[in-house]
């Protein structure tokens, strides 16, 4: 008798490195459809439609300049400390998007998870892919300001690293979905993470660098007086790093360290096959834990 | 093609399932497991013996929905389930559609499995009715350009026989075109398992 040919199999124990990107690939449409998907519902129902895309950093730019800047007196050199700002947030907004969406990935699509297969992994990357729309949006929205504050005379310019620029983008990107494709593998089991999330990206904002200076930052958490140092706070956040150097690229303005970036680069690698690697085990047994 | 060809063979198929609520003790029982597995012990909450006969409560936390199921479906073939509640029926579709994983054993198939078990799901309700289709189509496994060639198919099929409600219907007539005749087993499972493909084939919708 001929050996079978079987379209494909099931069986239980597959290796931890089995991630099927193929079957991932063969799926492209799906993800497609699903960036669709999330794009045209998400502001149906709503008066101001997109324009939220907008109000959001630009609100938050305005109560972080007169908080940080006008109250509390950071300064941010050459550059007007409201554009300094929403250049933060804009790259902070795109990680923290990704990273709150995809968290709660299993969670959300347990419904359709529970009836119907397709590779898991499609809905964290639409998720990212859809956001990356938003972030363009909201990219539009900085230029405009970048280029109102250029006429109006402030030395601000790009230079040659502003090429890096989608890189810089992408990796914001991988980071968030490492992340979250972690996190929403373990709250299939414990629940309790949700939480810890919510906050927790708040709190790592204001660890990030989002609204001041990294160097300012890091002078600050060194005292030598009292002989501590919580330098490494920033030191080994990669997000610090990534927004610090994306407002070098984008204002020419701050400072990037070759350690942050070889830092940054091998943690985002690292997490985001690490990320892949639970979120694939998750998937198969998920169901029966949610 | 054969007629009697295998094209569905389930071997040794087990499903073990945690009773309870997930939530304290899981870690432990989690480190349990990991130390067991490196030590290359045997998973200490697996304990084959424990009868599953709903009659009396198990007495580990653990129990067996299906144990060594075996079976083949040849092509053409009209295949049922049937059993009591909580026999695992819906388990073993479970696992038939790729849902959730068997805990032993294997499925091998010659085609593809498509589960019918609610309608409605991945319909977004702010889309379209072109828009979910294409949605629900990409969910199970069509590309872009499939769709579009079954497109007015699908459409007809909705128009002509499922005229009822507003999903439903819509679903039901992606997932039973969606199939090219050669790749499908005509495999369709729904959730007291009745066969979809005497509803193709009294559509018309098979080449004889």
């Amino acid at each position: 008798m001929q050996r079978e040919k079987w379209l494909f199999e099931i069986s239980p124990k597959t290796s931890l490195f089995d991630l099927n990107l193929k079957e991932v690939w063969q799926y492209r449409d799906l993800l497609l459809l699903f960036v669709k998907r999330d794009v045209i519902t998400v502001y149906k129902q709503t008066i101001l439609g997109p324009l939220w895309y907008l109000i959001q950093p630009l609100f938050t730019s305005v109560i972080f300049t007169l908080v940080f800047n006008n109250i509390a007196g950071i300064s941010t050199g050459e550059v007007p400390p409201f554009l300094f700002n929403l250049a933060g947030i804009t790259i902070w907004n795109y990680f923290k998007e990704c990273l709150i969406a995809t968290s709660d990935t299993f969670k959300k699509n347990e419904a359709i998870f529970g009836k119907v297969y397709f590779p898991r992994v499609i809905m964290p990357m639409s998720i990212v892919f859809s956001n990356l729309l938003k972030f363009l949006i909201q990219l539009f929205i900085f230029i405009c300001f970048y280029i109102y504050y250029y006429l109006d005379g402030y030395t601000i310019s790009p230079n040659k690293y502003t090429l890096f620029f989608p890189l810089l983008i992408i990796a914001m990107g991988i980071i968030g979905l490492g992340l979250g494709m972690i996190i929403s593998s373990m709250v299939t089991k414990y629940r309790d993470l949700t939480f810890l999330v919510s906050f927790g990206v708040q709190l790592l904002m204001y660890l990030s660098a989002v609204m001041y200076p990294l160097d300012l930052m890091r002078e600050k958490l060194v005292n030598i007086e009292k002989g501590t140092d919580y330098s490494w706070i920033v030191d080994y956040n990669p997000i610090a790093h990534l927004i610090e150097f994306g407002r070098f690229i984008l204002l020419n303005d701050g400072n990037y360290s070759t350690f942050g970036i070889i830092y940054t680069s091998i943690f985002t690698v690292i997490v985001f096959f690490l990320g892949l690697l639970i979120f694939n085990k998750t998937e198969k047994s998920f169901i029966d834990t949610i | 093609m054969k007629k009697d060809q295998v094209i569905l063979k389930v071997e040794s198929v087990s499903k073990q399932y945690r009773l309870g609520t997930i939530g304290t003790g899981t870690i432990s029982h989690d480190l349990n497991r990991f130390f067991a597995r490196i030590r290359g012990k045997e998973d200490p909450y697996l304990k084959i013996g424990e009868t599953n006969d709903r009659s009396k409560k198990g007495k580990t936390e653990y129990v067996w929905a299906l144990k060594d199921i075996n079976f083949e479906v040849k092509r053409g073939e009209v295949f049922g389930i049937i059993g009591k509640n909580g026999a695992g029926k819906s388990t073993l579709l479970k696992i038939l559609s790729k849902v959730t994983g068997p805990t032993t054993g294997s499925i091998k198939s010659k085609g593809r499995i498509a589960s019918l078990l609610e309608v409605g799901t991945g319909f977004h309700p702010e889309m379209t009715g072109k828009e979910n289709i294409f949605l629900n189509g990409a969910i199970l496994g069509m590309t872009k350009k499939e769709i579009q060639s079954k497109f007015d198919e699908i459409v007809d099929f909705k128009n002509n026989f499922l005229a009822i409600g507003h999903f439903s219907d819509a679903t039901i007539a992606v997932r039973i075109i969606s199939f090219k005749e050669e790749e499908i087993n005509q495999t369709f499972w729904t959730n007291k398992v009745q066969m979809a493909y005497d509803v193709r084939e009294s559509l018309g919708l098979t080449k004889k």
